[in-house]
């Protein structure tokens, strides 16, 4: 019972046997071939080069080389003494990164050059900025002092009297304890007319928000919901709509809150001033730090006061609006032109958020590893950062740093993610897998 | 030498059985992948494209037919001829496979839609089939 396929194909005695040892060689390269293609499924590795000697060949893999100031690197010139970046965006657990250095023949020699490296959000990795107070609208009391946030300042209302006449409740004022809390609101006017109300009010009139802008005109909520992703329902101070008579109503209604989740037909987007960017995928999604019961269903009307913008990949970084939280240090930052602006107490970060902050890590702050780049065969220098390949922390950009000692020409630049060969990772990457098909088939799995 | 060596019959016709096993295994990959693909999407075709195994494939077909022109009849033993037995039991998973894979390809509609479409897929092959080969 011998395994041949073509049966009917004779063959003399010598060369059958020759056959035999070939077809022998045949089933187990392939068996070799099968095992290699197990190996790279469940030890995966990922490649990132950047060629400064051929910039086309770079489209779509960029390592992003730059200087401080975000100017990207593309002559390969590295000067002296001057921080340098370059970063990846990816998923996945990894056991080592390996970085290359190719200079150029010219060139002075990276030998011993530190490279740092931070894992985290990206926006979370912004420079800080100052620290932001309440958001307008906002209703504080403290000792027996009542504020309204208002144009950015804190304004208080000069007696009890003006705060009834005006129609706010006392019992939606939320009490600070800790007066350094309205430190970081300038102080303003002092609410003294019981007639007029003062920028930042809000109302609700026939089932309709509006807020007051500084210019004394009314500016109203596209929706409830656009009005309830901003602020608390107590909030708004109900009026008849006579009460429309003494305004009058700008064209530019107020939408969703910034960072707010939004979806239309089948596709989700990120609010972001008047802008939205729409997520590329659910794993994007996830991978971003985002939260399923965070979106919004909105309708065409809704939808049609942004423009679209490009598409929201592993690689985008969170739009103004966006707060993070570090539950290990108990912080809360808001994202804004470029930089990232703690929100100081839990009070303050209320006053911003109507829904889940994104999580992360405030160790992610810090350099996670490092290595120093030894010379190579063929000319290249390279160094391995070793990483924890059985911690998926939240954030998936990496962002690598260094100072070069003398002037570098460098042709090419590589980083290669590996994953150790253990039984650990093969536990790791069969559970992943099994997850996926759990997900993809929609079976629910009991949470430890 | 080695010229004559590698156009001597029995080498083009060791070839030829041997490309036949390629080609064994290269369709047990293929099906392998279209199985790992179906179930959980990128495993595979993010490392290899079907369009390089199909190439392979393809490849393989082409010289089998050049070499098989190159056998010489005498080689053939015409009383072992492949049974039709053979190819129905290879068959009859292929199309339970098939039918399969078309199955979950259409897994987020309604499940009765799906099994509709399934069975128009079963005429429209069964009529295809009948139209081209009886």
């Amino acid at each position: 019972m011998s395994f041949d396929l073509t049966k009917e194909i004779k063959l003399d005695e010598k060369s059958y046997s020759q056959y035999r040892r070939w077809q022998l060689f045949f089933y187990l390269t392939g068996f070799v071939a099968s095992l290699y293609v197990a190996y790279f499924i469940f030890f995966p590795t990922q490649e990132f080069n950047f060629s400064f000697l051929m910039l086309t060949s770079n489209k779509g893999n960029a390592l992003n080389p730059r200087n401080f100031d975000g100017t990207l690197i593309t002559d390969g010139n590295f000067s002296a003494k001057q921080k340098k970046y370059f970063d990846t965006s990816l998923v996945g657990s990894f056991s080592k990164i390996k970085l290359s250095f190719t200079p150029n023949k010219q060139s002075a020699k990276p030998e011993n050059m530190h490279i740092d490296l931070r894992k985290s959000y990206r926006a979370f990795l912004y420079p800080e900025g100052e620290p932001v107070g309440f958001k307008n609208g906002t209703l504080l009391e403290n000792n027996h002092n009542f504020y309204l946030v208002s144009d950015g300042k804190l304004r208080k209302f000069s007696n009890l009297e003006i705060i009834a006449s005006l129609g706010f409740p006392q019992t939606v004022f939320v009490t600070i304890n800790n007066i350094t809390e309205l430190n970081y609101n300038l102080l303003g006017e002092e609410i003294t007319d019981p007639k007029n109300y003062p920028a930042d009010t809000i109302f609700k009139i026939a089932n309709f928000y509006y807020q007051l802008n500084s210019a004394g005109l009314l500016n109203k909520f596209i929706s409830t919901t656009a009005f309830h992703s901003q602020y608390d329902e107590k909030l708004a101070i109900t009026k008849d709509p006579n009460f429309l008579k003494n305004y009058s109503i700008t064209d530019n209604p107020i939408g969703f809150a910034d960072g707010t989740l939004i979806s239309y037909g089948t596709s989700v987007f990120i609010v972001s001033k008047n802008k939205i960017y729409p997520v590329g995928d659910p794993d994007i999604f996830i991978n971003q730090g985002y939260a399923w019961n965070d979106i919004i269903t909105v309708s065409g009307d809704e939808f049609s006061l942004y423009a679209k913008e490009k598409l929201f990949t592993l690689t985008s970084i969170h739009p103004d609006g966006t707060i993070f939280f570090t539950p290990d240090s108990a912080r809360w930052y808001q994202i804004k032109n470029g930089q990232k602006h703690e929100l100081p107490s839990e009070k303050i970060a209320n006053s911003w958020l109507q829904k889940n902050p994104i999580l992360v890590s405030a160790k992610s702050l810090a350099i996670l590893g490092g290595c120093e780049l030894q010379k190579e065969f063929f000319g290249n220098y390279s160094c391995l950062i070793p990483l924890n390949d059985q911690e998926d922390t939240a954030g998936k950009y990496y962002e690598f740093t260094f100072t070069t000692k003398d002037n570098l020409k460098i042709d090419n630049l590589n980083v290669l993610y590996e994953k150790n060969m253990t039984i650990p990772n093969l536990k790791l990457a069969l559970r992943t897998m099994i997850l996926k098909i759990k997900a993809r088939y929609g079976i629910q799995t009991n949470s430890q | 030498m080695l010229n004559k060596k590698i156009h001597s019959p029995n080498t083009l016709t060791i070839c030829y059985k041997l490309l036949h096993d390629s080609l064994f295994m290269l369709i047990i990959f293929f099906t392998l992948t279209l199985i790992t693909e179906a179930v959980l999407p990128g495993t595979i075709i993010s490392h290899i494209g079907f369009s390089k195994i199909i190439i392979a494939m393809l490849l393989n077909i082409f010289i089998l037919k050049i070499l098989a022109k190159k056998t010489t009849p005498n080689q053939i033993d015409k009383n072992i001829c492949p049974k039709n037995n053979n190819l129905k039991k290879i068959i009859i998973p292929f199309y339970a496979l098939g039918a399969l894979l078309i199955f979950n390809s259409q897994l987020g509609m309604n499940i009765f839609l799906n099994l509709f479409l399934l069975l128009i897929c079963a005429i429209l092959g069964y009529l295809s089939y009948w139209v081209l080969f009886d």
